[in-house]
């Protein structure tokens, strides 16, 4: 995709024009493109859509890009909101804002801070994800470091190294409140938890399995299995403890 | 059926690898997707694998590994074709494909002078299938045709061959990995072949070969 013969396309304003291969794609303001994009780099501003797959070196949106199919790059950098209906394929994913996609994520290295929803999928290398997240799929990779805001929900995570924290929570008044009231303190939900080395805060889980695992505060854990060591904080709830 | 299954617990004890080694070999498609198999147990939703192959898919990632890093070897054990080009004497030299078969190739398709992944790929079914006697050349012919028009289709994802006979007429079957059939009575089955391990041998016979 190094071929800088091939023209640039440039939409300014309340504009469409067709996908195709370009060397640079710029967008400033309401663009829509007809058709897949292929580029060497995207860059938009404003609000964007593209009837199509978007397949380039660099992508770096300020404002809202949707995408009707997939997205492939070595690099994104979204500020403001990304949606597809297709599998999002990068080396590295940086979002402040939100994420939404009905396919999965793979990529190496991924940082996303604010709203995630994945129908499928998440794969990497390195996850940081700080948000309300909503995964339908598998969270996997070597290092997963979440900081979970409420009413999270993850089908599954498996990995080396794995740690929940917990996001800004609710005043202390407010949360007895509630908690008299029947409402749970757990900030992210999951089905199962597997990986080395565990470290959860917050969390409530049905199954989670591991090495070395630590349960901190405001756990909820139907059952444990651990094979080196396990540590519950007394904050914490583990109905089923097996050492395996 | 039970004892061909393994469970992910069991497996990583009798192997001695970890949670984080199986989800990364996942990642890279070392292991198939499809080996995974999600079982309700009393414990709540677990995986199994069949046995014989995720012991022996492992005990290779294994060796492997010493030598090779896990992308390349991603390359070897997945089912998506590789960058290969291999020449046309060279194929025949490390005994990868017959005399014969070039020769049934180049009539049906005819011979390029450098080979990509998936001629390759093609010529060494084709080669497989004649030694196994299981074909005649006349069915090769229709094979490379089937396989020529309709595998990229398939590329990728795991599928199969198969070629079946009634009364003497034969004919060649691509189907996407593991999808039951069955056939009416008359009809035998005659040749089935998985096309991923497939790659996977002829993968490791040309890096072997100091090709790939």
């Amino acid at each position: 995709m190094k071929d800088r013969t091939r023209p640039n396309l440039k939409i300014i304003g309340n504009n469409s024009a067709s996908g195709g291969q370009y060397s640079d794609v710029r967008i400033i303001g309401d663009g829509v493109v007809e058709g897949d994009v292929e580029c060497i780099n995207f860059k938009s501003v404003g609000d964007s859509k593209i009837n199509g797959s978007v397949k380039a070196d660099h992508l770096k949106t300020v404002g809202s890009i949707s995408v009707e199919g997939s997205v492939e790059s070595d690099s994104i950098a979204i500020t403001g909101d990304l949606r597809s209906t297709g599998d999002i394929r990068m080396g590295d994913l940086r979002v402040k804002g939100g994420i939404t996609t009905k396919g999965s994520i793979k990529g190496d290295d991924v940082r996303l801070t604010g709203r995630v929803e994945v129908k499928n999928n998440c794969e990497g290398e390195l996850f940081r994800l700080n948000g309300q997240l909503t995964i339908g799929g598998l969270l996997s990779a070597d290092d997963i470091d979440i900081k979970a805001y409420r009413r999270s929900r993850i089908n599954e995570i498996g990995g080396d190294r794995i740690i929940v924290r917990k996001g800004p929570g609710i005043g202390r008044v407010i949360k007895s409140a509630l908690a008299a009231a029947g409402f749970r303190s757990e900030m992210l939900e999951v089905n199962s938890i597997e990986g080395d080395e565990i470290r959860l805060e917050y969390t409530k889980a049905k199954v989670v399995r591991g090495k070395d695992i630590v349960i901190d505060g405001g756990c909820n854990i139907e059952i444990v299995e651990y094979k080196d060591s396990l540590r519950v904080h007394h904050g914490a709830t583990v109905k089923q403890k097996m050492k395996i | 059926m039970e004892n061909d299954l393994i469970s992910k617990k069991d497996l990583l004890e009798e192997t001695g690898i970890s949670y984080g080694q199986l989800y990364r070999w996942k990642r890279k498609s070392l292991i198939p997707e499809e080996w995974f198999i999600r079982k309700s147990t009393f414990t709540g939703q677990e995986t199994f694998f069949p046995r014989d192959k995720i012991l022996a898919r492992i005990e290779k990632i294994k060796n492997l590994k010493e030598d090779a890093s896990l992308d390349e070897l991603s390359d070897i054990l997945s089912p998506a074709p590789s960058g290969v080009e291999v020449e046309k004497n060279k194929l025949v030299q490390e005994k990868i494909v017959s005399e014969v078969t070039m020769d049934l190739f180049a009539q049906v398709l005819g011979i390029p002078e450098v080979f990509d992944f998936r001629q390759t790929l093609y010529a060494y079914i084709l080669d497989k299938l004649l030694a196994s006697g299981e074909i005649s050349t006349d069915e090769g012919k229709v094979l490379l045709k089937t396989l020529d028009e309709h595998y990229s289709e398939f590329a990728g994802k795991s599928s199969e061959i198969l070629f079946a006979r009634k009364l003497g007429v034969s004919f060649c079957l691509l189907v996407s990995g593991s999808t039951q059939f069955s056939f009416d009575v008359g009809t035998k089955l005659v040749s089935r072949v998985n096309i991923s391990s497939i790659i996977e041998e002829l993968k490791t016979k040309l890096s072997n070969g100091g090709i790939g």
